[in-house]
């Protein structure tokens, strides 16, 4: 497939031109001219310099990879049609729709962008975390920067030194029989080819999880209340909502805290805190 | 069905028999009992199948129990939701089973949730369309209706028709999500009256409700008139509330930098000011 590099410069004006500061969660301002975002501002959103940003628009510079494809899909709020048209101005075929999707809606974005003040992150079936408000990182550390299997939960809590931390330890057991029915079910909804199969298949040598998984447990549903041990204010009691978007099967988990309660505080403090993890 | 699977059912069957303490089910702990959980003959007794299927269900010589065997065996051995899915998917069943009893409480943490938002109109309906539990913003945008079920104003207070300005799309979508909500939760009481009621009292309905597709409550556009703010355009986004089966929260938003995005804001100054 050929690459459109015209076309693509005026779609990503485009585009930059239409979105709105309030739709990214910025203030609208009184010296802004026009009602679209600036490009040092969409550099941002995309993860990329605005010196790299700049050129795409001005039909200089190399071409995106797969992945910087991605990350301007969702930092411009694209959605999945044209996320895909990006990709074949791209000459690259369009990613695959579906329930492994990792391209949030923008619908689903705005309602996790307007979350106000509370930690929250947006996650797949697999528990790989697609976003997490600026309080979700400030909470759990950024979680988005995994790659390969490891973007999943399920597959740190078993390879990773240090993923369960996090968690309360006598939680820990429950936790494990929790990820490892999670996964049996996705397994058996998705088949054999799924990612889901892939993740089963790298840990068969993990025998702690090989023994669970032996044991076929399904339907252990994630505890509402949730115990962190967060590494700068302790220990936090926190209600976990966990809200199921049927379109994409991505889920929206929120976290609360009882006002007046310790763990308000603590997240109070947090905030203040701010993302230093 | 595949190889695979039919040895994954019998699987499942018998890890999930081996999980049920019998005491659970009425029947002595007893000591001397061999097995862990539940014997063959226990579960065909008590899930009304023979001795022989049963056996030839767990190992998977038998490939294709019915719904009703598969409800039972889900009863017998208290799956939930998530669960009786699972059995429902290895028996080759989906869609067509019963999901369990949805809750009836709202919790104060759905309350807590919908707090989360405090700029944009957020509501937790149950199955029947009754709001439950909404931020104050979510209670200023449907004051018209008063906190009432919302399936039943649709049709029946006569302020719906100008506060929808396309209130035969809003009925159709009313009638079809109220049939796929019925589907869902077959055996829930509420839903029943709250049907019973509009076949009672709208023609509308019952027309809509013989002839209306199936259609699943998910992300849909509506032009409403607001009494306090006027013309509002809502775009709106369905999540399902894990913790609450049967229980389901609608955020609306408004397209960005719109006047309807202005309008909203003003509703909810205008809210604060009332509370």
């Amino acid at each position: 497939m050929d690459v459109d590099r015209a076309g693509l410069a005026q779609f990503l004006r485009r585009r930059r031109e239409l979105l709105q500061p309030e739709d990214v969660g910025l203030p609208r301002g009184e010296r802004r001219r026009t009602g679209g975002l600036r490009r040092e501002e969409v550099a941002v959103l995309c993860h990329m310099s605005t010196d790299y940003y700049t050129r795409l628009e001005q039909q200089r510079g190399t071409q995106p990879s797969e992945q910087m494809l991605a990350s301007i899909a969702q930092g411009l709020h694209l959605s999945l049609d044209e996320r895909d048209h990006l990709f074949r101005l791209n000459g690259r075929h369009a990613p695959s729709r579906g329930p492994g999707s990792a391209h949030i809606s923008p619908g689903l974005l705005r309602i996790l962008d307007r979350l106000h003040d509370t930690p929250a992150e947006i996650v797949t079936e697999l528990g790989q975390t697609l976003r997490q408000t600026p309080m979700g990182v400030a909470l759990s550390g950024d979680l988005t920067s995994f790659t390969g299997p490891a973007r999943s939960i399920g597959y740190r809590w078993f390879t990773q030194p240090g993923a369960r931390d996090f968690y309360r330890s006598e939680d820990h057991p429950f936790l494990t029989r929790m990820w490892v029915s999670h996964l049996r079910q996705v397994t058996t909804l998705r088949g054999p080819k799924s990612e889901a199969a892939q993740l089963v298949d790298l840990l068969k040598d993990n025998v702690e999880f090989q023994e669970t998984w032996n044991n076929h447990e399904v339907g252990i549903r994630p505890a509402e209340v949730k115990h962190f041990v967060h590494p700068q204010v302790g220990a936090l009691e926190l209600n976990c909502q966990t809200l199921l978007d049927r379109n994409q099967l991505h889920s929206l988990l929120v976290y609360t805290a009882s006002p007046g309660s310790e763990s308000y505080e603590k997240l109070q403090l947090l905030s203040v805190l701010g993302a230093t993890r | 069905m595949t190889e695979t699977s039919t040895l994954k059912l019998g699987e499942f069957l018998r890890a999930c028999r081996g999980r049920v303490r019998p005491e659970t089910v009425g029947l002595p702990a007893g000591r001397g009992r061999r097995v862990q959980g539940l014997r063959r003959e226990e579960v065909a007794a008590l899930s009304g199948v023979s001795v022989d299927y049963y056996v030839r269900l767990e190992q998977g010589r038998e490939r294709h129990p019915s719904v009703q065997v598969v409800n039972a065996l889900a009863n017998l051995f208290r799956l939930d939701r998530n669960g009786r899915m699972h059995l429902a998917q290895l028996a080759d069943l989906m869609p067509a089973i019963d999901f369990g009893a949805p809750t009836e409480q709202t919790t104060g943490e759905l309350a807590a949730l919908v707090e989360a938002w405090p700029h944009t109109p957020a509501v937790v309906f149950n199955e029947a369309y009754d709001p439950l539990t909404e931020n104050r913003l979510g209670s200023a945008l449907f004051s018209v209706f008063g906190g009432k079920n919302l399936a039943l104003s649709v049709f029946l207070d006569p302020g719906a028709r100008e506060f929808y300005l396309d209130w035969p799309s809003v009925a159709q979508d009313t009638a079809g999500a109220l049939r796929h909500s019925l589907g869902r939760w077959p055996d829930s009481a509420r839903l029943a009256e709250v049907i019973r009621v509009l076949h009672a009292n709208s023609a509308e309905f019952s027309k809509l409700w013989a002839d209306v597709q199936v259609i699943g409550k998910t992300r849909t556009e509506k032009l409403v008139q607001h009494p306090d703010v006027g013309r509002l355009e809502l775009i709106m986004q369905s999540f399902e509330v894990l913790a609450a089966p049967g229980h389901e929260m609608v955020v609306y938003q408004t397209p960005p930098g719109s006047a309807s995005s202005d309008r909203l804001s003003i509703l909810g100054s205008i809210s604060m000011t009332r509370a």
